[in-house]
């Protein structure tokens, strides 16, 4: 290894090593200290370092800029040089043969040299999760290293993940790599709600691509068109399907309104909603006894506004009161995804609402599912499943929604969320505090990184600037199930099929 | 402080420097003074490709560490910084040397004397320094001692830096090639006889081994018969005459001592700085010091002192003993020598300002 700096001062979170000359040291680079025990430091803040004080510095910049004279830095880099700080992440302690990996107690040597992370230094990354799910490479700064960082895929999937970034830094990307390394295994179910029919591949390289796809991966959309394969479905959904409660978190209704939509319920069953939209609100408030005809008016509109009525041509919504039309696709999808498939939904065509609506209905029969499953003893033999949701804060930040639910309890049923977003600020704090794995791409917006730096598994108090500067693809994973806040970059995804064309070496290890 | 007492102190200082700039003032009699004449500026050149050689910068640095009426501890570092244009060369010698040295005052009869013992640092590095020395205070003998009969013995402890700085330089002058120069920080005149005696070895050594000997004073005292800097003189008449730096300017003196043949130039290497310094070249040594001088100049367009040689820079700052270091060697000599009631006694002779100053 290099030598890359020296550590000259500082104080433990905060070691400051000066570069050497050339030294590539960034925001974010991984260093080495020591040599047993070794200590890997992250580099967190840069700042120039000068032998000369700042008024003679101004001083010589004057008798320069202003052409007085032509001066020069006689073995500058020994004058002028970065100071780095930086904080120790491990400890890496060879005992015998065996390498103990831990968190820093003490510092690294006063005036130890440091190198540049090698990835032999890391081998030991590589050997953790191998059939976890893949992130993306290991990043020392904006060196993308060799070594592939995975978290285990059942517990990560259960203690649910967070991705968080502003538009266009690889959020979508990050998803599909994150799918695409798990789309084999039959150990976990994903549903994944696709607002921007991205995921699957109808009109692109996507997951059905993937080897798997055609065993693991199903597509339900709208639009079937011309797609004709094995693993295509038609989205239409029976509205018998949808039950009262799974308009929780999904439309505001009021406790008058909420009530009668349960009294209706009660009196018609699972044809309570085909009574809702057949029958003039007048009629049925007196068949209800009850419930107020105005308030009977209201649930009708703002119901089928949610169930996407509003058409006039039953075609056009996935929601169907047709007797026998869409009757099993809920309970179909459900099995699915409790064989450990990969299930996506096509909802670029669904309001937000129809969207909500249907991922509160399948997102709530997976879970009681479950319930039942771990009465019957049977729970931890089934897969676990994980359920996507883009833009998250929509149904996490409504107490009523099933997925707040999910959030707090889903990891004794052995149900997680994935959910993606660019404003984690506006999630409650006690369902961030659930959330164990964060991917944290960039952000430059100051209030999010507060909210994701606060809610870290790590103490990442110092990376506001790292995660500031994060590049499209580069992220900070921080996670109960990684030793330190490790920064990635996830590789492209349609590189993965442009290297596999060349028969290059992959650069998606994880695949 | 009252403000017309600044004002009377600006007033009486106001008319300094402007009379005639008169000749340079030599106390000593080597030294036959020569006036100020427009031709004697010349230009130094900016090229420094003909300076193939080793430049080697050797300068000293001391601290006193602890000190009584009867002896005295310092701290002794000196060094060699060697360039070959602005790249550092290597050296087969070391770079730095330091060690203890200890003054004590002994009495012959009635002659006080001071006895100089040197202690190393590391042992490798004892043959680059003198082993001791034992300086005379008898009146009559060299006159600069007679006064030190009055000072303490810190003023020795300068005395005996010197002297290690002269041995070093006779010492690696052993390491050097034809061709090469040693830049002393300093100049060439001696105070005492010990000083006298080394540096007349340097001088034949290097004429044998055909090293170049140079020094130049970063500060100089010189000044005119009418009570003038010469810096200042040479500096206003360069204004006058319309002469920019890099300037040189040669004779202010001839040398008459056979021993000697220090040959006085001063030089303005910057423009817009107002520092000129008193340059030396050993004239049998080294004939020709205009690729010396180039270099120098060359060393002066630095961003950390300009008008000022770099190398100078380099070989001050690793030669120099920071006031901080002292403390810890104080308190480390004084755990060890304090145990000795009568020694802790002599060291309280001396401290008492250390105590007050702590109020």
């Amino acid at each position: 290894m290099d030598v890359c700096g020296q550590i000259v001062y500082g104080s433990f979170g905060e070691i400051l090593i000066r570069a050497k000359k050339d030294a590539k040291i960034e925001i974010g680079s991984l260093l080495v200290a020591g040599e047993n025990p070794a200590y890997l430091l992250q580099v967190y803040d840069l700042e120039y370092g000068s032998q000369l004080e700042k008024t003679h510095l101004e001083l010589t910049s004057g008798l320069q800029i202003e052409n007085k004279e032509k001066l020069e830095f006689i073995e500058g880099e020994i004058q002028n040089y970065v100071i780095a700080r930086a904080k120790a992440v491990l400890e890496v302690r060879k005992d015998g043969g065996r390498e103990r990996v831990g968190v820093p107690k003490r510092l690294p040597e006063f005036f130890g040299t440091v190198q540049e992370v090698t990835p032999e230094f890391l081998s030991f990354l590589e050997k953790e999760n191998e059939d976890g799910v893949f992130l993306g490479n290991l990043r020392s700064g904006s060196r993308i290293l060799p070594i592939p960082v995975r978290i285990p895929l059942e517990e990560s999937l259960t203690h649910h993940i967070l991705i968080t970034a502003t538009t266009g830094r690889g959020k979508s990307n990050l998803l599909k790599v994150m799918l695409a390394s798990i789309l084999k295994t039959r150990k976990c179910g994903v549903l994944i709600i696709d607002p921007h029919d991205e995921y699957f591949g109808r009109s692109g390289k996507g997951l059905k691509d993937l080897e798997g796809a055609d065993e693991n991966l199903v597509y339900y959309t709208p639009h079937t068109g011309n797609l004709h394969a094995r693993n295509v479905r038609r989205l239409l959904v029976n509205a018998g399907d949808i039950k009262p409660w799974d308009f929780g978190g999904v439309v505001a209704l009021s406790d008058a309104q909420s009530q009668g939509m349960y009294v209706l319920y009660g009196k018609a069953g699972e044809e309570w909603l085909l009574t809702l939209f057949d029958e003039e609100p007048e009629a049925l408030a007196g068949k209800l006894g009850t419930v107020q005809v105005d308030t009977v008016a209201a649930l009708k509109r703002k119901l089928s506004f949610a169930m996407e009525r509003f058409y006039g041509d039953e075609s056009k919504t996935i929601f169907t009161i047709q007797s026998g039309l869409g009757v099993n696709t809920i309970s179909e999808i459900v099995t699915m995804l409790t064989d450990g498939k990969k299930v996506v939904i096509d909802a670029s065509s669904l309001s937000n609402e129809a969207e909500l609506l249907l991922a509160s209905a399948l997102a709530r029969r997976i879970f009681e599912e479950y319930k039942q499953r771990k009465k019957d003893g049977t729970l931890e033999q089934s897969p676990v499943v994980s359920i996507v949701l883009e833009e998250a804060p929509r149904v996490l930040r409504n107490e009523e929604s099933i997925f707040s639910s999910i959030a707090r309890e889903g990891r004794k049923f052995r149900i997680g969320l994935i959910g993606v977003t660019q404003l984690a600020s506006l999630i409650p704090g006690e369902v961030l505090a659930n959330i164990n794995t964060k991917i944290i791409l960039g952000t430059e917006m100051q209030l999010e990184r507060k909210t994701l730096i606060e809610s870290a598994s790590q103490d990442i108090s110092t990376d506001a600037k790292l995660i500031a500067s994060l590049e499209k693809g580069e992220a900070l994973v921080t996670s109960i199930f990684t030793k330190f806040a490790i920064p990635i970059y996830a590789p492209l995804f349609e590189a993965a099929f442009r290297q596999k064309e060349k028969k290059e070496k992959k650069l998606l290890i994880g695949y | 402080m009252p403000e017309d007492a600044i004002q009377r102190v600006v007033q009486a200082l106001k008319d300094l420097g402007t009379g005639a700039p008169g000749v340079p003032y030599f106390h000593e009699g080597i030294y036959t003074p020569v006036g100020f004449e427009r031709a004697n500026f010349r230009v130094i050149g900016n090229l420094m490709a003909g300076i193939q050689k080793k430049i080697v910068c050797v300068d000293g640095g001391n601290l006193e560490i602890l000190s009584t009426p009867g002896f005295s501890i310092s701290v002794i570092r000196v060094a060699g910084i060697a360039f070959k244009g602005f790249e550092r060369a290597k050296n087969r010698f070391p770079q730095r040397v330091e060690c203890f040295c200890i003054v004590k005052t002994v009495f012959e009869g009635k002659e006080k004397k001071f006895q100089i013992s040197y202690f190393p640092v590391k042992e490798e590095h004892a043959e680059f320094l003198p082993g001791g020395y034992t300086l005379s205070t008898e009146p009559g003998r060299i006159e600069a001692l007679w006064e030190l009969n009055l000072k303490p013995l810190s003023a020795i402890s300068n005395h005996a830096r010197k002297y290690a700085e002269w041995f070093y330089l006779k010492r690696i002058l052993e390491f050097l090639e034809e061709g090469d120069v040693v830049l002393r920080d300093g100049i060439f005149q001696v105070s005492d006889e010990i000083e006298a005696g080394i540096a007349k070895e340097i001088f034949e050594k290097a004429r044998n081994r055909k090293v170049g000997l140079a020094a130049l004073a970063k500060t100089t005292s010189l000044l005119t018969d009418t009570g003038m800097p010469v810096v200042q003189v040479l500096q206003t008449l360069a204004d006058q005459w319309q002469i920019e730096a890099p300037w040189y300017y040669f004779p202010v003196a001839e040398n008459l001592d056979p021993d000697v043949n220090a040959d006085i130039y001063f030089v303005k290497f910057c423009n817009s700085m107002d520092y000129a310094f008193r340059f030396e070249v050993m004239r049998q040594t080294l004939p020709d010091p205009f690729p010396l001088l180039t270099f120098l100049h060359a060393h002066s367009q630095n961003c950390i002192f300009p008008g000022y040689p770099y190398i100078l820079v380099a070989a001050d700052k690793i030669a120099r003993v920071e006031q901080k270091e002292g403390k810890p060697l104080y308190l480390r000599l004084l755990s060890l020598l304090g145990k000795d009631r009568r020694i802790r006694r002599a060291i309280k002779s001396l401290d008492a300002h250390e105590m007050i100053s702590k109020y």
